[in-house]
């Protein structure tokens, strides 16, 4: 997996520093879990939760986001796919892991077809665990990006 | 018909009860002259197919006889080779393709062997064959279908940002905005599931099997359950049988109301998706509140299910109940009809060809609803609810009445007492078990070794429904894809496993 390292990870790392005006996009890559952590992260993105409030954005190109999420293993046939998404992301960005899956690879560990979770192959600038984690509990993760305290993430959560 | 006319040949289940009883009574192994001759009677005979898979040594294809009893053939390939059975079940070919990646068995008379899961991003190929082979690097090109002349090709995926299991969907579209020629390319979310269960013990493999694919989790881990206590002769008691139904309906409104929301969101239809997405965060946060788990993952376990079930499934039959008329209202903005009649249609006899069951199924005048095999379900309880249309507002109408029907069987399921399930088979140390899942059957097949996982297969009705879509993309508007990949209910982690 030294492609992907060295395309993630850099020799230093600037504290991340999002823009503090405007929404914070995130664009979501599932790189091949059970799609528990994306449907967590799907119901984020609609109506029970009031997202845009929380100045979290979910963008459908890279080219537009500041954090890359990641759910889901890292597969051998997505590690390309998430290299690219990364490169297209203008500085500065933030890489999020969310669930056990993206984290170390939680019920799938390295194999033929699997090369496992982020931890120890790129810097990771949050990781939100769980099998999987609760919306509130990635919003929460994602408002630590923006330097909001837990309590009101949490609070701007519990919209439902 | 003249006197001399030759005796009518065995039915295709005859011929393979007429092999070698290998299982108690379901599995027989063939010869291959057998096998041969099987696969030509499956060209007239209408016994149903359901998957197809291999061990280290054969392969077997599972149907069911008289449409509910599980029949298994197998046969030892010669030389790496057995005869396909894509030619007379078109729905055979997405698993004699895995079987080639997975295997390396190669399927002669195949409609089609090109790599379905292996991209050549693996350490091996073959990886799980006796003797996996070397990779070549850099990996081949991928082998796509020529696209038809003076058409451009559109690509989707894998990564969109579409909080989807990845895939890719390579479209050619001619210059009016008619899709030509649809083509997935899969493999992406594959994670070697039937690997990483061999050499797990039974509870270890249950857990796995609940990370299969999240929307059917309930269903996966039932399968499983099922699979092994048929394995070992050890039945479920009506407490866990009850609670297994319970859990499965609770799973359905969450994953039909996922379904419903992400289809009317590509409809445009806002209003419906989000009293989809209000409701199913409701039914959620119950699942979470009271049964300890949002998405119900280990709920279910070999021999029992978690007796929570029944406080859940009073509060979600309140839910539904009670969300009823919004549904209703979402469904009936107007516009939405006109969007998604007649679109995107799978007509029955395709349907049936390329093994599309569950609400998909459904939706094409298909009956195939397997809860009328599993345990629990009294047949009173289920109706029938199957559509004609086979297009996507047949797919949200199935949905919708299913969401209902869910209600009436939370409430009938707690009230009355279950089917008592009839005595287990003597232990044999395999098992087929299944579960109608949201998105349809699950099947799950087990040989288990001093207590172990040896060998296993796992069957998700995504393979069925992502080649069902290749040929319903073909001729569909540009503009539709979206909303119809989503009206299946598609998900690649399920298809890739
Ligand atoms: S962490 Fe758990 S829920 Fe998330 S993708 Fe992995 S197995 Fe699925």
């Amino acid at each position: 997996m030294a492609l992907l390292r060295a395309f993630l990870a850099r020799g230093f790392r600037p504290a991340i520093r999002l823009p503090a005006v405007g929404p914070m996009g995130v664009f979501h890559v599932e790189t091949g879990g059970c799609e528990g952590c994306a449907m967590e992260v799907a119901a984020l993105d609609g109506a029970a939760y009031a997202l845009s409030a929380t100045g979290v954005r979910f963008v459908t190109t890279p080219r537009l986001a500041d954090v890359l999420l990641v759910t889901g293993p890292l597969t051998r046939g997505m590690a390309p796919v998430l290299e690219a998404a990364w490169h297209a992301m203008p500085d500065p960005r933030a890489l999020v892991a969310v669930g056990a899956c993206a984290i170390d690879g939680g019920p799938f560990g390295e194999n033929y077809a699997v090369l496992g979770g982020l931890e120890g192959r790129a810097p990771l600038d949050a990781s939100i665990p769980g099998c999987p984690p609760s919306p509130a509990a990635i919003v929460a993760g994602l408002a630590g990006l923006l330097g909001v305290s837990g309590a009101v993430a949490s609070g701007l959560s519990s919209s439902a | 018909m003249t006197d001399n006319a030759e005796p009518a040949p065995p039915a295709a289940a005859a011929l393979i009860r007429r092999g070698e009883d290998e299982a108690g009574g379901w599995r027989f192994r063939l010869e291959e002259e057998d096998w041969h001759a099987l696969g030509a009677a499956l060209r007239r005979d209408p016994l149903s197919f359901v998957t197809l898979w291999a061990d280290g040594r054969d392969v077997h294809a599972l149907f069911l006889d008289a449409g509910e009893r599980p029949l298994v053939a197998s046969v030892e390939p010669y030389g790496g080779r057995y005869l396909g059975l894509s030619a007379a079940r078109p729905a055979a070919a997405p698993c004699e393709r895995c079987v080639q990646d997975l295997w390396g068995f190669s399927a002669m008379d195949a409609r089609d062997s090109r790599p379905w899961l292996d991209q050549g991003l693996w350490t091996a190929t073959w990886p799980l064959g006796a003797r996996p082979g070397p990779v070549a690097w850099p990996p081949e090109p991928p082998d796509f279908r020529p696209v038809p002349r003076d058409h451009a090709v559109w690509g989707i995926g894998p990564a969109d940002g579409g909080h989807r299991a990845p895939a890719h969907l390579r479209l050619a579209l001619d210059g009016g905005g008619a899709v030509g020629q649809a083509e997935w390319r899969l493999g992406y979310a594959h994670r070697g599931v039937v690997a990483r269960l061999t050499g797990l013990d039974a509870d270890g493999a249950v857990r796995l099997a609940g990370r299969a694919v999240a929307g059917a989790s309930v269903a996966h881990q039932s399968a499983l359950c099922r699979a092994i206590e048929d394995a070992t002769g050890q039945g479920a008691g009506a407490a866990a049988v009850r609670s297994r139904v319970l859990l499965a309906e609770i799973e359905r409104a969450a994953t039909h109301l996922l379904d419903l929301s992400r289809v009317a969101g590509a409809a445009g239809a806002t209003a419906l998706a989000a009293e989809c997405d209000r409701l199913r965060e409701a039914i959620l946060e119950q699942c979470g509140r009271i049964g300890g788990h949002r998405l119900l993952m280990d709920r279910v376990w070999v021999g029992g299910g978690d007796e929570v079930a029944a406080a859940i499934g009073a509060r979600v039959a309140d839910l539904l109940e009670a969300g009823r008329d919004g549904l209703a209202r979402g469904r009936a903005w107007p516009g939405l009809e006109a969007r998604i009649a007649g679109v995107g249609v799978l007509d029955a006899r395709a349907a049936r060809s390329l093994g599309v069951g569950g609400v998909a199924g459904r939706a094409s005048a298909r009956e195939a609803d397997l809860r009328r095999l599993v345990p629990g379900y009294r047949r009173a309880w289920l109706e029938s609810g199957v559509r004609r249309g086979g297009d996507v507002a047949a797919r949200i109408d199935v949905r919708l009445a299913e969401l209902g029907g869910v209600a009436r069987l939370l409430r009938l399921a707690l009230d009355g007492p279950p089917d008592v399930p009839p005595a287990a088979r003597p232990a044999s140390g395999e098992g087929v078990g299944c579960a109608e899942g949201p998105r349809g059957g699950v099947w799950y097949w087990v040989r288990l070794v001093g207590g172990r996982i040896a060998a296993a297969h796992v069957c998700d009705p995504a393979l069925a429904q992502a080649a069902a879509l290749e040929h319903v993309l073909a001729g569909a508007r540009d503009e539709d894809v979206a909303m119809i990949v989503r009206s299946f209910g598609l998900s690649a982690a399920g298809a890739d496993l």
